[in-house]
């Protein structure tokens, strides 16, 4: 059993005070093994964003972790300093994001940026430092001579690519990335994830990669946890997920990819729309959309996440009565 | 969100509340000066050079004139400057500022020149200059010296925001449904710019402000007038400083400070309001 | 059926050879050919999706019919009668009335300030189509039809207080509310979360029934286009490189980027085993005049001809044609 690099506990999230609060993350509870391609998915506002800039650290002032536990290789993130956190950033753990591309200064050429990021947090000489730049750049297919370029000389493609190079520059032990290929055509998604898969079996390092589309996740990752309102109602083997899911919410997200192979047919995608989070949440946050709520039960009972079967976890009354 | 509601988030804002109580006194000042005032402002049988005393709150001037009703007085020319001015500045502003945002071709490259150059040509300089060659000084020519060398700032402002509004989807669409440009120009972009031509108005009657009293302290406004510049004018020229009457200058040029500081409140308000992102947490 | 619809075939909007150049720097000296000889047809009650990656010309295209752009050459035909680059005022509102539009921002398409009733009673006044109480009328219907029921509850709403979705069928009624006899869609679904996504595109479908709309829908989704869309075109570097029907362009790609794009796009139910893509990803410099086929520095098959012309359109199927000296 490979060990775990990340494990969350019951980790809850809210911006702002009092009656004006919105709970982004509610209680949720994941672990991500070496090495594992862990896939979050889930719509605009169920947070997952959130959830990646908790592990970070990183949340604007305006949030606030009201409990639970982040161990990052044993360790507490939630414990440590600020001063022992920067020293974690970009070593241990690092992250790309969907706009990072955008986050290159523009008047810097692309390798004082790269140095200027990884001198702040290693001590490697600046020879090694080199070997290592055009090292990572030759892993994301950019040629190095890119390296004296602004970023305006280089297409969002290859921006974001020198972003996932400077994000793997310390030979981090995770990697998260919060939709980095959403902005980006498909076949240059493609390439870029193929990159990112191959880099991950020659280092090593873990990945939580977070977006919207589970058709490329289910593809991609080795887990999936499906996010809707704040919570994990579904995680399992992204293949056992495909075949078999089981949340509503998840068999209606699956459904609303068009496919591109078999039959042609009428699809239909979600009525409604996700909760308000200001408001305090009464049982099951889906429902008012699920098609096979249970009254009585699923409004005012909200449910655990369970094991079902192997590694496959739901949380909905449907599946209750099934739990390992 | 309805007029009034603006209206409404307006007086909530500390900033909003603080500049308006100090223009409201300022205008009732202004209104009820022969009230307020004890003397006629130029009244010059008092005692010269007297300091700070229950008769003469701010003493007389080396004239015998009694400071603090020219004070009073004062106020009048001084917030009508500042606010007429600010508002012709304004109008200048916006419609230059407009025309050259909104439309593209001959006519718009070369008012965009015309602003960049009255931007680069330094203000002050201008005023001054142009100031001392008028033949006519009252408080019109005053005016308007002020406003057509202080437009180009608001001017630029908008026309940046046009262009960006120019390019936002709810204006093509209104475009492709087939509105006329008076339309889009006066329902569909200019309200999207109140904030930005409010906040720009106050900008400019500070400038307003200060730019009429500069002109009168350099004795090149209307020296026959009682005003805060002027009565500073007469301060500098009859060496207040050496003979000891502190008051004669620094009370006027709090007051200047005063004013400008509630219309750069109002700026800083409206700006909030505007984009909520400013606004403190 | 089939005879019938040979004979019911009426064409909507016919575009021929368009091209456009944007001139760009300083003195103008800079140029971008965004759109280079675009030619094809959509018929009555028909959807054509534009397919293309970013950079392609898709939105200019779309743009240039709308008429935000002047076309740099080319010819726009509407039911057959071609449409001057002037036109008078009164021709151009006739000309709003048949074709309108809605684009990928809901919520920037709506004027924050006014409540989205506004938007939609706007083209009513303005093509004078209803007076008084009428409006009102036409305004509720054309939310409802929209999926925005009961009308009253989301008439008097401002445009921030909707959601995404709900934001989008406020655009889609102004765009309604006209008869128009053709919608541009420019990407009306990526900015909105993909359980709403299917939703949009039924209702789309629904109009194009009921009310007889067609659709130049503009996406660079491929299985979005497939679910849709009648026909397909593909476009890269402002040309079109295939067109034909949704189903042979999708399930029998002819040209080796149609096969890309295929390849690159998830199909979980195939498997969960993408395959594998080996292409250099330059992208085309819209700089240069265009010379040869575009998709030729990346193309596997790429013979020497390539770099030197592009190849005219071949028949390859039903209605299918490629861009392509393979078939040659």
């Amino acid at each position: 059993m490979k060990k775990d690099i990340l494990k969350v506990e019951n980790l809850t999230v809210v911006y702002g005070v009092k009656d004006k609060a919105i709970s982004a993350v509610r209680d949720v509870s994941f672990s991500v093994k070496k090495g594992e391609f862990f896939g979050i998915a889930g719509e605009s506002g169920c947070g997952k964003s959130t959830l990646a800039f908790s592990i970070i650290r990183l949340l604007p002032p305006n949030a606030k972790i009201l409990s639970g536990k982040i161990v990052f290789n044993d360790k507490d993130l939630l414990k440590l300093s600020e001063r022992d956190l920067r020293e974690m950033r970009w070593k241990d753990f690092s992250i790309v994001f969907q706009s990072s591309m955008n986050s290159l200064n523009p008047v810097m050429k692309i390798k004082d940026q790269i140095y200027d990021t990884i001198i702040y947090h290693s001590d490697m000489s600046f020879q090694d430092l080199q070997e290592r730049i055009k090292k990572l750049f030759s892993y994301v297919n950019i040629s190095p001579k890119f390296l004296e370029a602004y970023p305006h000389q280089l297409s969002g493609g290859m921006k974001q690519r020198v972003i996932i190079a400077m994000a793997l520059a310390l030979n981090p032990k995770l990697v998260i990335m919060d939709e980095p290929t959403t902005a980006l055509d498909v076949v240059i998604q493609r390439v870029i994830l193929q990159e990112i898969d191959e880099l991950r079996k020659k280092l090593g390092f873990s990945v939580i990669f977070i977006t919207h589309d589970l058709s490329l996740l289910v593809e991609i990752s080795d887990t999936v946890a499906i996010m809707y309102a704040g919570k994990i109602v579904e995680k399992s083997p992204s293949k056992e997920l495909f075949i078999n899911p089981l949340h509503p919410y998840t068999i209606g997200l699956m459904r609303s990819f068009p496919t591109l192979t078999g039959k042609r047919k009428r699809m239909r995608g979600i009525p409604g729309h996700p909760p308000d989070l200001s408001r305090k949440i009464v049982g099951c946050a889906f429902f008012d959309r699920c098609p096979r709520r249970i009254e009585g039960l699923c409004d005012v009972k909200d449910p655990p996440l369970i094991e079902i079967s192997s590694q496959h976890f739901v949380a909905c009354h449907l599946y209750s009565k099934r739990s390992l | 969100m309805k007029w009034y509601d603006y209206i409404k988030v307006f007086l909530r804002n500390r900033k909003a509340t603080v500049g308006i109580s100090i223009l409201m006194l300022f205008t009732v000042i202004a209104i009820f000066a022969p009230f307020v005032a004890p003397y006629s402002p130029t009244d010059m049988s008092f005692p010269p050079l007297k300091g700070i005393s229950w008769k003469h709150p701010l003493g007389t001037t080396l004239s015998g004139q009694d400071i603090f009703s020219q004070v009073i007085w004062g106020t009048r020319y001084s917030l009508f400057v500042g606010v007429v001015t600010g508002l012709i500045t304004t109008i200048i502003s916006v419609a230059i500022g407009f025309t050259a945002g909104y439309f593209s071709g001959i006519i718009a490259e070369i008012l965009t020149m015309l602003i960049n150059i009255f931007l680069v040509i330094p203000g002050l300089p201008l005023i001054i200059v142009i100031s001392a060659y008028i033949p006519v000084k009252n408080i019109w020519t005053i005016i308007l010296t002020i406003s057509l060398t202080g437009w180009a700032w608001g001017a630029r402002v908008l026309r940046s925001q046009v262009l960006t509004l120019k390019n936002r989807d709810f204006v093509k669409a209104s475009l492709i449904v087939g509105e006329s440009s008076f339309h889009i120009i006066f329902k569909d972009i200019f309200p999207n710019m109140l904030g930005l031509v409010a906040a720009s108005f106050f900008g400019n009657a500070i400038y307003a402000v200060l730019a009429e009293a500069g002109l009168e302290f350099l004795g090149l406004g209307d020296t026959s007038i009682i005003s805060w510049g002027t009565i500073l004018y007469w301060a500098q020229n009859n060496q207040a400083i050496l003979l000891g009457s502190w008051q004669w200058f620094t009370i006027p040029g709090l007051f200047i400070a005063l004013l400008g500081m509630a219309f750069a409140l109002l700026n800083f308000a409206v700006d909030e309001i505007a984009n909520p992102r400013l606004r403190g947490r | 059926m089939k005879e019938r619809d040979v004979f019911q075939k009426e064409t909507v909007l016919k575009v021929e050879n368009l091209t456009k150049v944007f001139r760009i720097g300083g003195i103008r000296k800079k140029k971008i050919y965004a759109v280079n000889g675009i030619s094809f047809e959509i018929n009555r009650k028909e959807i054509l999706a534009l397919v293309g990656e970013s950079g392609s010309g898709k939105t200019t295209v779309a743009k240039i019919i709308a008429r935000l752009y002047k076309p740099t050459s080319g010819k726009i035909f509407l039911e057959s009668k071609e449409i001057p680059d002037k036109l008078t005022k009164k021709e151009l509102l006739m000309y709003r009335r048949s074709i309108q539009m809605i684009f990928q921002d809901p919520f920037s398409s709506l004027n924050p300030l006014y409540p989205v009733r506004y938007a939609v009673e706007r083209p009513i006044k303005v093509h004078k189509l209803a007076k008084g109480k009428e409006i009102k009328t036409i305004i509720k219907k054309a939310f409802e039809e929209c999926g925005l029921i009961p009308a009253e509850k989301f008439m008097d709403r401002y445009p921030h207080e909707l959601s995404g979705g709900e934001r989008q069928r406020v655009n889609i009624a102004r765009a309604l509310v006209l008869k128009p006899k053709l919608i541009l869609a420019d990407e009306p679904t990526s900015m909105l979360d993909v359980s709403i996504r299917l939703d949009i595109m039924n209702l789309m479908l629904d109009l194009k029934e009921n009310e007889g709309i067609s659709y130049l829908f503009i996406t660079h989704d491929l299985a979005g286009a497939n679910y849709i869309s009648d026909r397909i075109a593909i476009m890269y570097s402002g040309c079109i490189l295939e067109i034909g029907p949704s189903s042979d362009v999708i399930d029998d790609p002819k040209h080796p980027y149609t096969q890309l794009l295929k390849k690159a796009a998830p199909k979980p139910e195939t498997g969960l085993r993408p395959e594998r893509i080996d292409t250099n990803v330059d992208i085309p410099d819209l700089t240069k005049p265009p010379k040869g086929c575009p998709f030729a520095p990346r193309c596997p098959f790429a013979q020497p001809e390539c770099k030197i012309s592009i190849p005219e359109f071949k028949k390859v199927g039903n209605d299918h044609f490629v861009r392509c000296y393979i078939y040659y």
